[in-house]
């Protein structure tokens, strides 16, 4: 990623528009700091050639799983993504996974999420859809206010993944679809495509 | 955001950037100025369809896009005479083409009084009051 200083300026200014307090500014920002440097730590590892969704996904949730690992479940084949994409998956996972500590399956004792993702032939071009669902979650309710977290849920997935999310708040959880093209107009470089 | 110079209130800018937080930031910026965001595009093709769709008073172009360098953009933002600010992260700033490399640049990171001040120079042509 060319711009690490503006990306982080970003954030940083952005926590700092939702944040009441200081005390509440600092884990936020720390949180999405350290979601940026998995990004880049996973990219640099994988060369720069792409990110696998598996991985994405376990980086995100295995801090949380080896607590209570019966709690998660995740299934989804092997697919990699360009970098940047993979970057903007991995802030939208931490967001979804924020959020879930505050208002979802990460509040309760019996919330549980059910996190998989799978390719869609049936349109004109592949689809990737992944979907993450939670149940569980008693008074399930969406954030109070529209921040910045779910701006970055719906911008990323319309901006770098050149698709779209789809967050619905049911009674025991959130059910969260992101649908994007598996082969985006963006992935130009050749690196990585057709690994998975 | 409170600062709004009534010269940028009301603005059409053309937002062109591929990093989607960079974005989202130089939007929050602009509309806290009182402009109007068109986009952001985030590659040459998308941003092609904004500039030819509608009338812009101003642009502010990253210089690259996802690997290619925005000089499609920067002609044509010129041949329609909408002024614009090439946005430049570090590594190559020298591209080769004239509309690209004479255009004034922004470099990033840049606060929210840099981003106004060279909007008022060079979209207003008015020098900044600071």
């Amino acid at each position: 990623v060319k711009n690490v200083l503006a990306t982080v300026q970003s954030v940083a200014l952005q926590t700092v528009r939702q944040s009441d307090s200081l005390e509440s500014f600092e884990p936020a920002f720390e949180g999405r700091l350290q979601a940026l440097a998995r990004a880049h730590d996973l990219l640099v590892e994988e060369g720069w050639a792409g990110a696998d969704i598996g991985e994405l996904v376990h980086q995100t949730l295995d801090p949380y799983r080896s607590k209570d690992g019966e709690r998660v479940t995740i299934d989804g084949p092997k697919l990699t993504l360009r970098p940047q994409s993979g970057v903007a998956l991995i802030m939208i996972l931490h967001e979804l996974a924020t959020n879930a500590v505050k208002y979802g399956f990460l509040s309760t004792p019996g919330g549980t999420l059910k996190i998989t993702w799978r390719i869609d032939d049936g349109d004109d071009r592949p689809q990737i859809r992944l979907r993450w669902i939670e149940a569980g979650v008693p008074l399930a309710k969406p954030p109070s206010r529209r921040g910045f977290g779910t701006a970055l849920i719906e911008r990323g997935t319309s901006h770098e993944l050149r698709g779209r999310a789809v967050l619905e708040y049911r009674p025991d959880g959130l059910h969260a679809e992101l649908i994007f093209p598996r082969d985006t107009p963006a992935w130009r470089d050749g690196s990585g495509e057709g690994r998975s | 955001v409170s600062a709004r110079p009534d010269g940028l209130a009301g603005l059409r800018i053309l937002v062109v950037e591929d990093e989607m937080l960079v974005a989202m930031m130089v939007e929050d910026m602009l509309r806290g100025m009182g402009c109007d965001v068109v986009g952001p595009a985030g590659s040459v093709e998308d941003a092609l369809v904004e500039i030819r769709g509608q009338h812009l008073d101003g642009a502010l172009l990253d210089i690259n896009l996802q690997g290619r360098d925005s000089s499609p953009l920067a002609e044509a933002l010129r041949d329609r005479e909408v002024p614009f600010l090439v946005v430049t992260g570090y590594g190559r700033t020298e591209i080769g083409n004239a509309a690209l490399d004479t255009a004034p640049r922004l470099k990033k990171p840049f606060g929210l009084a840099e981003l106004m001040d060279r909007m008022t120079e060079v979209i207003l042509g008015t020098p900044a009051h600071r």
